[in-house]
């Protein structure tokens, strides 16, 4: 019985070694791994974010330059639309005889689409889901918005728009239509990085 | 010491920038008469010194065009200074 007792109680012994060991063991090492470490308030502040390629995407506009995919358009239009306070804005952006459309939109992120005008296609918005060029587009939003057109748009001086857009990952495919009895306007784009354009400032209107 | 070099270097990048922005303007209204003038000067009957003038604005449209492209050699390197000195200043 004795013996038994003494067996019981050595295993506890033992088994308190080890776990003692082990803490006094991991201890010294989060000592160690932060004997180097410089306290929170001495690490360096990152950097305010610059506009790396020029100006601020978000403040360009008409006669501005954007350079992008090697080409320099020039801002000859900027569309501004606002939806009960939610703002964004498409830019025509011309180098001779091409154009595209430069969408710019900050909703939790900013948002930057490079479009292309779809000629005469017969399609309609609608509910669900929108097949183009083999890609399927869901219906991401639709509502009216009222804008302003600054520059040549092709659209009136303002009023209100009403609108549809699809979404398919980076892909988007938008209806606009300006006015009530306006055709839709329909373009393809496609979302990218802000710094796969380079702005150059013109010394046109101000945004 | 570090401050005035950055802001040196803003106002150089801020410079080219708009000085690409000027002779792209500039590169597109010489182009945009080159191709007037040259669609004018095949009407019949189109006198001669147009397509001249043509030319001489196309001619002046690819001057332009490598300017802004030594500007954008600057630029590059402009920028690359400012974003050296952006570094050291934020560490």
């Amino acid at each position: 019985m004795v013996a038994r007792i003494m067996e019981v109680f050595l295993v506890l012994v033992f088994l308190a070694l080890i776990v003692g060991g082990a803490v006094v063991y991991m201890r010294g090492r989060k000592r160690q791994a932060g004997a180097g470490r410089a306290p929170a308030s001495e690490l360096p502040a990152a950097p305010a974010p610059e506009p790396i390629g020029g100006v601020e995407v978000r403040a360009l506009k008409v006669s501005d330059v954007v350079n992008y995919e090697g080409r320099d358009y020039i801002v000859e239009g900027t569309l501004r639309f606002d939806q009960g306070g939610f703002r964004w804005q498409e830019h025509r952006l011309v180098d001779g005889p091409d154009s595209l459309w430069l969408s710019v939109e900050d909703d939790e992120g900013l948002e930057v689409v490079v479009w292309e005008r779809l000629r005469g296609s017969a399609l309609e918005p609608g509910p669900g889901t929108i097949e183009h060029g083999g890609v399927s587009y869901e219906l991401d939003e639709r509502g009216r918005a009222d804008f302003t057109s600054e520059g040549t748009t092709g659209a009136p001086g303002g009023g209100q728009a009403e609108f549809a857009d699809y979404a398919n990952a980076a892909q988007r495919l938008s209806f606009e239509r300006y006015g009530s009895d306006g055709g839709w306007e329909i373009s393809v784009g496609q979302a990218i990085s802000e710094h796969a354009l380079d702005i150059y400032p013109g010394r046109g209107a101000s945004g | 010491m570090t401050s005035d070099a950055l802001a040196d270097a803003e106002a150089t990048e801020r410079g080219l920038r708009e000085q690409i922005a000027a002779l792209v303007h500039a590169r597109a209204r010489a182009a945009g008469e080159a191709h007037r003038l040259g669609e004018r000067a095949g009407l019949p009957g189109a006198h001669a010194e147009l397509g001249e003038l043509a030319g001489r604005y196309a001619q002046q449209a690819g001057v332009l065009a490598a300017e802004i492209e030594s500007l954008r050699t600057s630029l590059r390197a402009a920028e690359a200074e400012l974003e050296r000195l952006r570094a050291v200043d934020g560490v």
